[in-house]
């Protein structure tokens, strides 16, 4: 493997989501300036509100932005995956020498980064609400069902942008399999809801590597486009 | 012919889409250093077989090598040794001239950064342009530019100049030429546009149906391909008199033949047939060998 021809296709790739990911990152605290809004506007109606209850408030919001996260790391991904096969751009780097595998780890290396920056803009947030609340507790809670969650989406991505053309397909997918898992769980455990949590983390995990390593697989067995 | 003084060599390459051959028990053999044109109708499976040769497509049968490689299994280092102009130009349309000349000359072990210079002033091409701005001769250009500065052995052109107007055209080849010079440089290119073909071509090769109807030096395929004018008598040509020809076309006593092979020989055995006068041998351009080419494989249909 060439590092010079990873390091290209990596800068490529960066370039490539540019777009969606500043889209996402501008769209992504939306949800957080809204309830702060309702915050406020709470405050003057009551000054007399404590602040705790406004922080729990304003912790909803960041609850929305952590969803919101998901779609943008869906997008990025499907888009990261599918683009170039959807404008058809892939056909000119079937022409160039370098591997699949190259490329592979340029997308991967992409997608992860990418994905990492939606997961800490979301730890960073979730911090700072939570200074100004009693939820710390939660703290460890909420950072392993945002991992578990976040690898379940981004593995189902990955594996429907390697197998469709359209980015849309991809991360609807991206969302749509963490939501029936959740729910498929959800009515299995209806009686006896002990352990759900534990096991949503542990099959979010487990079939999120397991998309993942399916859609590498799909991806090296997969021939340029001409 | 050794091997080593191939470019290309192949053997009974098939390739099949959907149960309708593409292309069908292909054999070419290109020379080392030699220009060779690929001709034929739309859908005669030229881009296939390029795209074969390419290592873009696989063969379901047959064998290929091109430079001495296999291009399924050393595609990289093909890819390092061809310089490759699709027909359609797919560079991102995002990235600006400059960026994608950079990120193009990245992946190879050579580029020649004078010659890119030399072809970017020359091709008026503007580094800061996105390429989604450029027109359709631009692109070519392009193209064409970031298959040759890596000093491939070897180009491959698909169609590179369809739909280009006379002038762009005209740019484009002579930017083939100029780029191409070296002695061991081969270049292997389709084309619907004849005149092109017989200008810079050293060898033809006709393809209709997938398959291979013809390949011949130029000067040989022009010199020993004849149009004969004749009437019959008898209103219809005896059968044995066009065995072995390309094409035969009969509208009342007179006759055109078409024949591959011609030579006195030829002329003498027409005559020898009872009520068969020969008026006239036609010399043929390319564009008309082609078509009774074409319409000959048809007519044998």
């Amino acid at each position: 493997m060439k590092m010079q021809n990873v390091m290209a296709l990596l800068r490529k790739d960066m370039r490539l989501s540019r777009m969606v990911f500043l889209g996402g990152v501008a769209m992504w605290p939306m949800p957080m300036w809204f309830t702060l809004a309702v915050v406020c506007k709470l405050y003057m109606i009551d000054p007399a509100a404590s602040g705790r209850s406004l922080a729990r408030i304003a912790g909803q919001g960041v609850t929305a932005c952590m969803m919101l996260s998901g779609l943008m790391v869906a997008m990025v991904v499907g888009h990261l995956m599918t683009s170039e096969r959807a404008d058809r751009s892939s056909a000119f780097l079937s022409y160039l020498p370098f591997s699949r595998r190259e490329a592979l780890v340029s997308k991967i290396m992409t997608a992860l980064a990418l994905a990492t920056a939606f997961l800490l803009l979301n730890i960073v947030l979730r911090a700072v609400v939570l200074h100004f609340t009693d939820m710390g507790s939660y703290w460890r809670e909420y950072i392993i069902v945002m991992l578990a969650c976040g690898t379940l989406i981004f593995g189902s991505t990955w594996l429907a942008g390697t197998c469709f053309r359209s980015g849309a397909i991809a991360t609807a997918a991206g969302l749509a399999v963490p939501i029936a898992l959740w729910m498929s769980l959800w009515l299995s455990h209806f009686e006896e809801p002990t352990g759900l949590f534990l096991l949503f983390v542990t099959w979010s995990v487990g079939l999120g590597v397991f998309f993942f390593i399916a859609g590498s697989t799909v991806f090296l067995k997969q021939r340029p486009e001409g | 012919m050794t091997d080593q003084s191939l470019a290309i060599r192949t053997g009974g390459v098939t390739k099949v889409f959907r149960r309708s051959p593409a292309v069908s028990k292909l054999k070419l053999e290109v020379k080392k250093g030699t220009v060779f044109g690929f001709i034929g109708p739309n859908g005669a499976g030229k881009t296939t077989a390029i795209k074969m040769l390419m290592g873009l497509l696989k063969p379901d049968a047959g064998e290929i090598s091109v430079l001495g490689l296999d291009p399924q299994k050393d595609f990289e280092e093909l890819k390092q040794r061809v310089g490759y102009v699709p027909e359609q130009h797919l560079e991102y349309r995002w990235m600006r001239v400059g960026e994608l000349i950079r990120f193009t000359s990245s992946f190879y072990d050579r580029w020649d950064e004078q010659m890119c210079r030399q072809l970017v002033q020359q091709f008026k091409l503007n580094e800061r342009d996105k390429v989604k701005w450029l027109s359709k001769g631009m692109l070519a250009k392009l193209s064409l530019l970031l298959a040759v500065c890596h000093e491939p052995e070897m180009l491959l052109l698909d169609e590179p100049t369809g739909g280009l107007d006379p002038l762009i055209r005209e740019e484009f080849l002579d930017g083939v030429l100029r780029t191409v010079g070296g002695e061991d440089q081969t270049v292997f290119f389709s084309s619907h546009t004849i005149s092109d073909v017989q200008r810079f071509a050293d060898t033809v090769g006709i393809i209709n149906d997938g398959e291979l109807l013809c390949h011949l030096p130029v000067e040989t395929l022009l010199s020993g391909t004849k149009r004969i004018r004749l009437v019959v008598e008898s209103g219809k040509l005896p059968e044995e008199a066009v065995i072995g020809a390309v094409y035969c076309h009969t509208s009342g006593r007179e006759s055109l033949l078409t024949v591959g092979d011609f030579g006195p020989a030829a002329v003498e055995k027409l005559k020898s047939f009872a009520g068969v006068k020969v008026l006239e041998v036609i010399d043929m351009g390319l564009e008309e060998i082609l078509k009774d080419y074409i319409r000959g494989r048809r007519q044998s249909i």
